[in-house]
C-alpha cells in the first residue's frame, strides 16, 4: 500500500541540560493510504507533540515529517498553512467551534479561508452521514458535547483532506457517546476513502483502529 | 539533435499556435476595432493628426503585446492541466506538477484539483489490486485451516490400518475418528459463511424490523448450549424499537458473541444482554463472568483467524472466526463493535447499530 505519511528521525527537546524533556526522541513511522490508525500513549508520553508535528503545527528539532511524498518542513510558514488547509483536517478534543457561527458556517468555514466554492451536495452528505441534517442552524452552544464533535468532524471532513488527525477527539465524552461519534467518524473515513490518525490514552477505543502504535517516553513501538 | 535543439523547436511550433489561434485572433481584431473607433472620434473632435497618428501606433503596439501575452498564459494555464491528463491516461497518477502553494488563483485551484483526482484513481487502482490479495490471503488462510482436522483425520485412519489393535483399542479410533469429522464439518461450515461473507457473495438485506425478536434469535441459537452449562441468559426488560438492520446476519453476530460468553464461562454463572437506546443508534451489551479477555488482546480478537493462548481458550473448539464476523456484520451496517473490561471480571462485548442504515458507498 501507498504510504501517506511518514516520519523520518523526527527529534524534538524542550528543555535544557537535567530540564530536558525528550518529547520526541528519534521517531519513524509510516502511516499507510486509507487506514485509521491509533497512537497510544499515556499523557506526557509525547504524543501531542508527535501530532503536531504530523500536522505541520509545530516544527521539531531535526527529521523530516512526508505528507504524501513532500517534506513539510522544507515548505515557508505560509505555505504550509496552505498546504495544511487543504490536505490535513484536524479534531481536537475541546471542538474548537466558533460560537457566532451556526452549524452550517461552522462546517464550511475552512473551505472560505482557500477561496474555494461550497460543494454542497458533497457537504450535505457529510452532514446527513453523521447525523446532523437537523441541526444545521443551530448555535454550538445548544448542542451537546457529542454534537458538537460531529460538527467538528464534518468541518474536518468538508475539505476532503486525504488525512484527519485527531487529537483524544472523544476525551470529553462519555463511553457510549464515545463509541457513536467515533463509529461516524470511522465511517465518514472509509467511505470517503481519507486516513486517520487519532492518539488517545484510553486503549478501549483505539481497539476500533486498524493498526495501533503505542509511543512511550518519546518513543513509537508497535 | 541535441534536446536543446529540440526544445527550442518546440517552444518555437508553440508560440507559432499562439499567434495561429483564431481566438487571439478575434480579440485582436475586436480590440483594435475599437481603439479605431475611439481615435476617429478624437479626430472628429479636431485634435491635430500628427499626435494622435502617433498614440494610434502606441494604442495599436500595445494592444497587441497585451493580447499576446494574455492568451500566451492561458495556452500554459492549458499546458499544465494537459500534462496532468496525459498522465493520468498513461497510468502515473502520482504525477505531481510544480506546485506553488501560495497562490490561490483559479489556475492554483485547478491544478489541486487534478492532484486529488490523480490520487483518487491511484486509489482505486491500488484498492483493486488489495483486493486480489485479500482474496489469495482468503484461500491460503482457509486452506491452512483445513489443513490440522484433515491430518488428525489421516491420523485415525491410519491407526485404524493397525491390524494388530484390539476391539476396544479399534473402537476409541472410530469414536475420535467420528468426532473429528463432526468438528470438520462445523468448521467447514463456518468457513463457507466467512467466505460468503468476504467475498461479497451475501449482501445484508436491511429492512426496519423490530429489535427484540432478531434478540429473541440470536438467544434461541444458544439456548440449548447455555443449558447444558446451566448458564443463565438475562434479557434486560426493554421496550421494543424497531431498527433497520439484517435480522438473519445480525442475530447471527449477537449469537456469535453469546456463544463466546457461554463458552468461556464457569458452570452455573450468568450473562447479561443489556439494550440501550440512544437518540440515533442502539446498543446491545453482553456482559459476562467468565475467563475476560487481556487488555492487550482487544485489537486482536477481531481479526480473521486469532485465538487466544490460554490453555482455557486453548481446551475450546473454534476456528478463531466468531469476532471477526461480528465486527464484518455489524461494520457492514454502519455500527461497530468494541470489547469493555467486565465489572466482575469478565467481558462486556458493546455492539453498536445505527437506527438508520445508510448503504456506504460501494465502488
Amino acid at each position: 500500500m501507498k504510504t501517506i505519511l511518514e516520519t523520518v528521525d523526527l527529534v524534538k527537546y524542550y528543555g535544557e541540560g537535567e530540564n530536558q524533556v525528550k518529547a520526541i526522541d528519534h521517531t519513524s513511522i509510516q502511516v499507510n493510504q486509507g487506514g485509521f490508525v491509533a497512537i497510544v500513549g499515556r499523557s506526557g508520553s509525547g504524543k501531542s507533540t508527535l501530532l503536531h508535528m504530523l500536522g505541520g503545527l509545530d516544527r521539531p528539532d531535526s527529521g523530516e515529517v512526508v505528507i504524501g511524498g513532500e517534506n513539510i518542513f522544507a515548505l515557508k510558514d505560509e505555505q504550509l498553512a496552505v498546504f495544511r488547509r487543504r490536505r490535513v483536517g484536524f479534531i481536537f478534543q475541546d471542538y474548537n467551534l466558533i460560537p457566532a457561527l451556526n452549524v452550517w458556517e461552522n462546517i464550511v468555514l475552512p473551505l472560505g479561508l482557500d477561496g474555494k466554492r461550497v460543494n454542497q451536495e458533497y457537504v450535505m452528505d457529510i452532514v446527513e452521514n453523521i447525523g446532523l441534517a437537523e441541526k444545521l442552524h443551530a448555535l454550538p452552544s445548544m448542542l451537546s458535547g457529542g454534537q458538537k464533535q460531529r460538527v467538528a468532524i464534518a468541518r474536518a471532513l468538508a475539505s476532503r483532506p486525504a488525512m484527519i488527525l485527531a487529537d483524544e477527539p472523544t476525551g470529553n465524552l462519555d463511553s457510549r457517546t464515545e463509541m457513536e461519534v467515533m463509529t461516524a467518524l470511522k465511517n465518514c473515513v472509509d467511505q470517503y476513502g481519507q486516513t486517520l490518525v487519532m492518539i488517545t490514552h484510553d486503549e478501549t477505543i483505539a481497539q476500533m483502529a486498524d493498526r495501533i502504535l503505542v509511543i512511550e517516553d518519546g518513543k513509537v513501538v508497535e | 539533435m541535441k534536446d536543446y535543439d529540440l526544445e527550442k523547436q518546440t517552444a518555437r511550433r508553440e508560440r507559432g499556435y499562439i499567434w495561429m489561434e483564431g481566438r487571439l485572433k478575434g480579440n485582436l481584431l475586436k480590440s483594435t476595432a475599437g481603439i479605431v473607433v475611439f481615435f476617429l472620434i478624437l479626430y472628429g473632435f479636431g485634435l491635430s493628426a500628427g499626435s494622435l497618428a502617433v498614440l494610434f501606433a502606441g494604442a495599436l503596439l500595445a494592444n497587441g503585446v497585451w493580447c499576446y501575452l494574455e492568451y500566451r498564459r492561458e495556452y500554459q494555464d492549458y499546458l499544465m492541466i494537459f500534462r496532468y491528463l496525459e498522465e493520468f491516461e498513461a497510468g502515473r497518477y502520482e504525477y505531481r506538477g510544480d506546485q506553488d502553494l501560495l497562490s490561490t488563483g483559479i489556475r492554483s485551484q485547478i491544478q489541486e484539483q487534478l492532484m486529488r483526482m490523480g490520487a483518487a484513481f491511484g486509489g482505486l487502482k491500488e484498492r483493486l489490486v488489495e483486493e486480489k490479495e485479500k482474496t489469495k490471503g482468503l484461500v491460503t488462510d482457509i486452506s491452512h485451516q483445513l489443513k490440522t482436522p484433515a491430518a488428525a483425520l489421516r491420523l485415525c485412519f491410519d491407526l485404524l490400518e493397525d491390524e494388530t489393535l484390539t476391539m476396544e483399542e479399534r473402537q476409541e479410533f472410530l469414536k475420535r475418528g467420528s468426532e473429528e469429522v463432526c468438528k470438520f464439518s462445523r468448521l467447514t461450515e463456518t468457513l463457507l459463511q466467512l467466505s460468503r461473507l468476504e467475498t461479497d457473495m451475501i449482501r445484508l438485506e436491511a429492512k426496519e424490523d423490530s429489535l427484540k425478536e432478531t434478540l429473541i434469535r440470536a438467544v434461541n441459537g444458544v439456548w440449548m448450549k447455555a443449558a447444558e452449562k446451566e448458564i443463565q441468559i438475562e434479557m434486560q426488560e426493554f421496550s421494543d424499537i424497531s431498527v433497520v438492520h439484517d435480522v438473519r446476519w445480525t442475530a447471527e453476530a449477537i449469537s456469535n458473541v453469546l456463544d463466546n460468553a457461554v463458552k468461556y464461562s464457569k458452570r452455573g454463572s450468568v450473562v447479561q444482554v443489556r439494550t440501550v437506546p440512544l437518540v440515533s443508534c442502539v446498543f446491545i451489551e453482553v456482559e459476562d463472568q467468565g475467563i475476560g479477555i487481556p487488555k492487550k488482546e482487544y485489537p486482536e480478537v477481531f481479526k480473521r483467524f486469532y485465538r487466544g493462548c490460554r490453555p482455557e481458550v486453548e481446551s475450546q473448539e473454534g476456528a478463531g472466526v466468531g469476532l471477526y464476523l461480528v465486527r464484518r456484520i455489524l461494520e457492514e451496517q454502519g455500527g461497530s463493535v468494541r470489547i469493555l473490561p467486565g465489572h466482575g471480571g469478565g467481558t462486556i462485548i458493546q455492539m453498536m447499530l445505527p437506527k438508520q442504515y445508510r448503504q456506504t458507498g460501494e465502488i
